[in-house]
């Protein structure tokens, strides 16, 4: 039977027989990472003696032995530890969370704890974002925090990713939430740049109040990332290592009844699977080739031959890091395979951080640069040579593989330059390439170079005014190159229809720098019980960005790839763009014993927005009261710890425009300039010269309480964000001349929930601890308004057929979709004689994209020092569109074809027009299809309601087991100071409804604002497995 | 306390500075873009040659499919059925780029339009108006009621509404008066160079002045057949004018400088002949075997002008066709390879040849046509036969006009004038004539005279198998964009079903 441990084991007496004299003794104390804890308290049990740590977690005490120490203080466990017969002792603490004294990183890098706080924060230490290894911090935020979406799009070398914190708030525009790192802020595309280990911990400020002093970029949250600095005197070496491996954890269902060809007769070079059923006999593929031969294969499925085409991915991390007081070295290299052959990617990056005081200055210096190389498949390319050539469906990888027919022995085609079936003019498919020789043929590489630098003055001036200066730089460069090797034809492939492909090179330079300056004094003083604290700065960023493209489409000498080995004109582009941020903000505080209010402030101009339009100014407040203090039933009770109540009321502003968007521009098309003949024509967009920022107002209500001790910890918060005078590029009637026009148009609201409960422990059975974290999100959002006289707008996908849209009335965004024609009891409407169903030329709305519903489940199971710890994430109530579905049918190897064996079928619910009685609807029991061919690549396919399916999923996001090797083990830590292996492993499962038979519902076509749209250029989910080493010298 | 206290007001004098550093006035006045041509500095001379270019090219390419519909082409045996085009069954995402891409077009001669009248370069002003007349043409002819007063007017009319289709052709006869008066007037020095930036006629106003006329002829007899309609007024102002028309050889050509490379090359050449890499442009479309048959079967050479022979004849079959809207199975031999191309000698020339837009052809025929209808004083018969061989010429027939003489005295009905005994008969023969001399050349006239007359008479039907009774369309749906950016005016539309809701000069 399971013993629930008493809540006051921890508390209980441990008697202590004194048996010596006092002397001095020398200790450090230290969390359990091996990081100094200044300012703890040290004391001896018992007894009122007792001092503090220093800075460096030194302290000295008198005591004799036997005498029990405890260490006690803000944000750790009270430790006791006996004193032996040595003069010095060190203890190590663990970090605990004691509500309400977490102390919390907030705007401008100021620590607060978050009693104080009038907002919804929540902290995910360095530890519990690397417990999967994964490679992208976001990707080890996913799942950790209420609030907090993170949806993979792709599953590539990059593990692209969005974020959205608390749903969205500008339709079109950024929903990307700031990074603020180490007090600088700067655009989120870094994350994924950091390596996982040098954090310290990530703070995420939820709501628009938290950063109201940010100013725009902040609208959409903050992530505070605080990297590690050395923290004691004697240096620390981590060494760590991690290797994982990617297999594909889901696939889309195909039949396995027909072959190659079209109604039902067997054709050996079709990519249609239109042909006759599977029988076992000796068929041919392909055509005969010049010498005679020809492919023979059996007629008959090859099971699981297309997920054989994708290779086990494999990620090799390999971490050092060098840590001393204020000195923090490191150098992290990841080495990404993908599962597509040949798809790599290489991130190699250098950390160094380094305070130093002098007297009341402090200087701090950050450097961080990282490079990642990559080389991988170009599928844009591929799609844009296949639309040269009008060849529909070959435009994404998985088009060629997953439209291949069942009998073809696809991974039998490796050797394309030597195996005569697999080589450009023999491959057996007339309408697609053989997908090893497209990915050898098609190929994009580059390198990303970042370099984030900061540099901190500090000035305490008096005990309760200092002075920050802040001045940072960062740089991205981004060099590429796309090729082409290109093919020729032979006079036998020509005669299959095979063009050329021409050789190509294209090669891009692009290089951005933002600077930022900044200046704050900040002034915290206590009068008795009152606490007075005040901010006031101003804050000055440019950023510069140039681009730069040159490329040759038509190379000379095969494979030499330069732009000077070319026919015909250079082709390419430049670009330059400028902007200019001046803010100035303000903030007061008031405190007394338990109740915080804060009043702020941020007026930006910005050279976005005209002169008239361009000074904009927001406030905000927030309170936070603990309940627990202030009230003196509850202070006492046994059952409540904590009580806090928070609420926050602000505006933010927020411009949402690039660089030069006022003003509708001209350019140069379809083959201008011809020599000294130049032809401009207006592009498709006219903005509103006079835009105005888009202004967010928002509120938040929200409470933490803790029950038995801390044991329980639970956070609720409600939040509601008015978003009105939306920058939107609206789709307007060609007839006005352009397709988009840019102006201040749709208002919506976003609100939603969130609730995070910790149980620590949840059960603790003598050294076995299970805790528990759990986190859900509710989050909704309703268009009020998109436009005179519009009340629908296109937000991303494909347009007309399934897509996101703004409908006045819905959430933002819902899918508008291509559904049959229905008579008024939904049944689908079929020709008399035919059965065919048509297809409606009205669009319907279907279901939204973002997901109503996100859960977090993160138990805990500890035993000594051994963890296991697993992540289960649910994201529900949304919708997703699948078009490789619509792919799959038009070849017909998709599930959905086989239904009914081929064989005529009565469209379910269906019914015709009453012939005698116009407009009236008779049930459909007898008349079927009569062609299931044509229906399915027709009529079927036009309809984009058949692909789309419920986006709900439950995945396994994380497990990992770890195990730190005890000291003993290492020998009391003389040379090695610490082990830690863990066993690792991410996204191992994927639950879909079964309706969802394609792909992983978070997957989308781009990391814009739209959701649930994918396409063909979508590699299969993986599930990663690993294992890791760190060790501690 | 004394040092502190001045350290600190250095600190902030520092402060201070970072914080004022930049601030004069024009510190955020960075917001004008060095990357692109803005309405301020954009002129009509650079927008008409672009503008010029797009209209042909959308002519000579965008009708692929009215061109199978109407007997002309036909999809190679490569390829599978297009199902929603041979089946006639046409929604609103069929043909969609005519909407949106007739109104780029337009978009840019508005602004030309406006921005000539600003500079007073009339020259521009009225070559901006005579080609609207052609966007809009082509707009109504394909859907009949358009945004025509309140398009181009973003501010006011971000939902425009729409015009009737007879009221948008009354008032492209009137813009064609005006761009007329326009070009006369013109001082063709202070229209900045035009002689360059005109790319069809190098800014001569003699010609524009015909194209004029035979554009405003053309507008006339696509209204021919609509009940009590009368061309007297507006003859009369062609005949004032006294420029003519597009005459023999005449053709409106655009030639920006077309050439062998990505991007740059005839319109035509690369969408049906070969690519500048060299390879085939076009493997989807081929001769139909009714017009081939029209052809052949009529002692009429063209059929070797206007198609390909087979790259890789099967069978001694050099020319090639197929039925338009056949399934084919399989195995049937006849691929791409080896059957007829629709880029043949007579129309793709060179990757560098000018692109015609209104050719000499059609014009003659159209004055054949006025004539028998006793629009225009002469005589038809003449009229007619000068039209074929002015074909033939065109074409870079062999031989062409004695070539063209021989096959106008051959007693087959489809040439024969002497067989067309009634006026309308005569009318149906010179159009069966305009329908043969412009297969490839301009696809839309075929279906615009196959909806206006009923000619060609003996066009068979697709013989998709989900055809189901439907007939050769006779307009497009409205695109899907107008249904979801401009709901209330497309609804006010009403139904339109493609099958039956007429143009309104389809009578």
């Amino acid at each position: 039977m399971r013993k629930i441990a008493s809540l006051f084991t921890m508390l209980m007496l441990v008697t202590a027989f004194a048996f010596a004299q006092n002397r001095t003794i020398t200790g450090t104390v230290t969390d359990e990472k091996g990081d100094a804890l200044p300012g703890a308290s040290v004391r001896i049990k018992g007894t009122r003696t007792g001092v503090a740590a220093d800075n460096n977690g030194q302290f000295r005490i008198q005591a004799k032995t036997g005498d029990v120490l405890l260490v006690s203080g803000a944000g750790i466990d009270a430790t006791e530890a006996t004193v032996g017969s040595g003069n010095t002792i060190a203890i190590s603490v663990k970090r605990s969370v004691v509500a309400g004294t977490e102390v919390v990183v907030t705007a401008l890098g100021i620590t607060r704890q978050k009693r104080e706080l009038g907002y919804s924060t929540a902290k995910v230490s360095g530890a519990e974002l690397t417990k999967a290894k994964s490679v992208n911090i976001a990707n080890g935020l996913q799942g950790k925090v209420s609030g907090l979406n993170i949806t993979s799009v792709n599953n590539g070398v990059f593990e692209d990713v969005k974020i959205n914190l608390r749903g969205i708030r500008s339709l079109l525009g950024n929903n990307n939430p700031m990074l603020l790192l180490d007090g600088v802020p700067m655009g989120i595309g870094f994350l994924s740049s950091l390596n996982p280990n040098d954090i310290e911990d990530v703070n995420v400020l939820k709501g628009t109040s938290a950063a109201a002093i940010y100013g725009p970029d902040a609208v959409n949250g903050v992530i505070v990332v605080t990297t590690k600095k050395g923290k004691v005197s004697t240096p620390v070496i981590t060494l760590g290592h991690s290797t994982q491996a990617s297999t594909i954890s889901f696939f889309p269902e195909f039949q396995q009844e027909f072959g190659s060809g079209g109604y039902g007769a067997y054709t050996p070079y079709e990519n249609w699977s239109w042909g006759p059923a599977f029988d076992g006999s000796v068929v041919e593929i392909g055509h005969v080739l010049p010498d005679g031969s020809v492919q023979t294969v059996p007629y008959l499925p090859i099971r699981k031959e297309k997920q054989k085409f994708f290779n086990t991915g494999v990620t090799i991390q390999n971490d050092l890091s060098f840590s001393t007081k204020d000195f923090y070295l490191s150098v992290q290299d990841a080495i990404i395979k993908g599962i597509v052959p040949d798809d790599r990617n290489r991130r190699t990056g250098i950390r160094l951080s380094s305070s130093r005081e002098f007297g009341k200055f402090k200087v701090t210096f950050n450097t961080n640069y990282i490079q990642s190389n990559y080389n991988i498949f170009d599928d844009v390319s591929m799609g844009n040579y296949n639309a040269s050539q009008n060849v529909g469906l070959n435009n994404g990888l998985m088009n060629l593989i997953f439209n291949t027919p069942a009998h073809i022995p696809i991974t039998s085609y490796k050797d394309f330059i030597n195996n005569p079936f697999a080589e450009y003019n023999g491959y057996f498919n007339d309408y697609g390439h053989n997908p090893y020789f497209a990915i050898d043929n098609w190929r994009n590489f580059g390198k990303s170079e970042d370099l984030i630098s900061n540099i901190e003055l500090g000035l305490k001036a008096t005990s309760w005014l200092s002075f920050t200066y802040r001045a940072a730089m960062n740089m991205s460069t981004n060099t590429g190159r796309s090729t082409t090797k290109g093919e020729t034809p032979t006079a036998f492939g020509v005669g299959r229809g095979f063009a050329s492909i021409p050789g190509a090179v294209g090669d891009f330079a692009n290089r951005g720098s933002r600077l930022s300056s900044e200046a704050f004094a900040t002034v915290n003083k206590k009068f008795g019980e009152l606490k007075f604290s005040a901010v006031a700065g101003h804050y000055f960023r440019q950023t510069d960005q140039k681009n730069t493209s040159v490329s040759a489409g038509n190379l000379v000498v095969p494979e030499l790839f330069n732009v000077s080995n070319r026919t015909g004109e250079l082709g390419g582009g430049s670009s330059f763009s400028k902007t200019r941020l001046l803010s100035v903000y303000g903030s007061i505080g008031l405190g007394y014993k338990w109740a915080n209010i804060e009043v702020t402030g941020r007026n930006d101009k910005t050279s976005l927005l005209a002169a008239a339009n361009r000074s904009y100014f927001y406030p905000g407040v927030s309170a936070s009261f603990v309940i627990s203090d202030a009230i003196g039933a509850i202070k006492n009770s046994s059952v409540i710890s904590y009580l806090k109540l928070r609420g926050s009321w602000n505006k933010t502003g927020n411009v949402t425009l690039g660089a030069y968007g006022l003003e509708a521009t001209f350019s140069q098309a379809s083959g201008f300039p011809y020599g000294s003949l130049p032809g401009f024509t207006a592009n498709n967009s006219a903005p509103d010269p006079l835009l105005r920022p888009e202004f967010v107002k928002s509120w938040e209500a929200g409470m933490e309480l803790s029950l038995f001790k801390n044991r329980v910890g639970i956070e609720a918060t409600y939040f509601h964000q008015d978003n009105t005078d939306q920058i939107i590029p609206i789709t307007v009637s060609a007839a006005t001349g352009y397709t988009s026009s840019t102006v201040n148009a749709a208002s919506f609201v976003n609100e939603g929930y969130e609730f995070d409960l910790k149980l620590t422990p949840l059960v603790q059975l003598g050294d076995v601890r299970i805790n528990f974290r759990g986190n859900a999100t509710y989050n909704t959002s309703r268009v009020d308004e998109v436009y005179q006289g519009l009340d629908q707008l296109f937000a991303g996908g494909f347009n007309t057929f399934a897509a996101n849209y703004i409908v006045k009335g819905y959430p933002a965004f819902v899918f508008q979709a291509t559904d049959y024609l229905r008579d008024d009891l939904g049944r689908v409407i079929v020709d008399k004689i035919t059965g065919e169903p048509s297809q409606d030329p009205n669009t319907k709305i279907f279901g939204q994209t973002m997901p109503k519903w996100i859960v977090g489940l993160n138990p805990t199971v500890s035993w000594k020092n051994l963890t296991f710890s697993i992540l289960g994430e649910y994201k529900g109530g949304h919708t997703a569109f699948h078009k490789i579905g619509d792919d799959m049918a038009w070849t017909g190897v998709s599930i959905a074809t086989a239904v009914n064996h081929r064989e005529r079928f009565v469209f379910p619910n269906s019914s015709y027009e009453d012939p005698l009685n116009p407009g009236k609807y008779i049930a459909n029991t007898d008349v079927t299809l009569s062609n299931v061919n044509n229906f399915f690549t027709g009529v079927y396919r036009d309809v984009a309601s058949n692909f789309l399916t419920s986006a709900a999923a439950w995945r396994l996001r994380e497990a990992s087991i770890s195990y730190d090797l005890p000291k003993k083990v290492l020998g009391n830590g003389k040379l090695i100071k610490g082990v830690s292996l863990a066993v690792t492993g991410r996204n191992l499962y994927l639950w879909l409804p079964k309706s969802n038979v394609y792909s992983d519902p978070d997957f989308n076509f781009s990391t814009g604002n739209t959701s649930g749209v994918g396409t063909s250029q979508i590699n299969p989910p993986t599930r990663t497995f690993g294992a890791s080493a760190v060790f501690t010298f | 306390m004394f040092i502190n206290m001045k350290k600190i007001i250095i600190f902030s004098l520092i402060l201070l500075m970072t914080a004022t550093v930049g601030c004069k006035r024009d510190f955020l006045d960075i917001n004008v873009s060095p990357n692109s041509v803005t309405p301020g500095s954009i002129s009509p001379d650079l927008i008409l040659p672009r503008a010029e270019h797009a209209i042909g090219a959308r002519m000579a390419t965008s009708y692929r499919t009215y061109g199978s519909w109407c007997g002309y082409w036909s999809r190679s045996g490569t390829y599978g059925p297009n199902a929603e085009e041979e089946s006639y069954n046409i929604t609103s995402g069929f043909g969609a780029g005519e909407w949106s891409g007739w109104y780029d077009i337009l978009t840019d001669l508005d602004i030309m339009e406006k921005k000539a009248n600003v500079l007073g370069q009339t020259f521009y002003e009225g070559i901006a108006k005579a080609l609207k007349t052609v966007g809009f043409m082509y707009l109504v002819d394909q859907y009949n009621n358009v945004p025509y007063s309140k398009a181009f007017d973003l501010t006011n009319n971000i939902l425009p509404a729409y015009d009737k289709g007879d009221a948008i052709y009354a008032d492209l006869l009137v813009q064609l008066d005006n761009a007329l008066v326009l070009i006369i007037n013109a001082n063709v020095s202070a229209n900045t160079n035009i002689a360059n930036a005109d790319i069809i006629f190098k800014g001569n106003q003699t010609k524009w002045r015909q194209f004029i006329n035979t554009q405003r002829l053309k507008l006339l007899i696509r209204q021919s057949q609509v009940p009590g309609f009368s061309a007297t007024a507006q003859i009369a102002k062609i005949t004032n004018d006294g420029s003519g028309f597009i005459g023999a050889g005449q053709s409106a050509n655009i030639q920006p400088g077309y050439l062998a490379d990505n991007g740059k090359q005839n319109p035509f050449w690369n969408s049906f002949e070969k690519l500048y890499t060299g390879d085939a442009a076009d493997q989807f479309n081929r001769a139909n075997n009714y017009v081939l048959n029209l052809y052949r079967n009529n002692g009429d050479i063209r059929y070797q002008y206007f198609f390909d022979a087979a790259a890789t004849p099967l069978s001694g079959n050099t020319y090639y066709g197929y039925n338009y809207g056949e399934v084919l199975p399989n195995s049937d031999p006849y691929k791409q390879a080896n059957s007829s191309g629709v880029g043949g000698p007579g129309l793709a020339k060179s990757a560098s040849q000018a692109q015609w837009l209104f050719t000499s052809v059609e014009s003659l025929f159209l004055q054949a046509e006025a004539i028998q209808r006793g629009w225009l004083p002469g005589t038809a018969q003449t009229a007619y036969e000068n039209a074929v061989r002015e074909s033939f010429s065109w074409l870079g027939v062999t031989n062409a006009v004695s070539t063209a003489n021989a096959y106008l005295t051959n007693p087959f009905v489809v040439v024969d004038w002497s067989q067309a005994t009634t006026s309308q008969a005569k009318i149906n023969l010179i159009a069966t004539q305009k329908y043969l001399a412009l297969c490839g050349v301009n696809n839309f006239e075929a279906w615009v005279d196959y909806r206006r007359l009923g000619v060609p008479t003996t066009l068979p039907l697709s013989m998709a198998p989900n055809r189901a009774g439907r007939v050769i369309p006779i307009r497009l749906q409205y695109p899907q964009a107008e249904f979801t950016y401009n709901n209330a005016n497309v609804n006010l539309e009403g139904t339109i079903n493609p099958q039956s809701s007429a143009i309104f000069w389809d009578k």
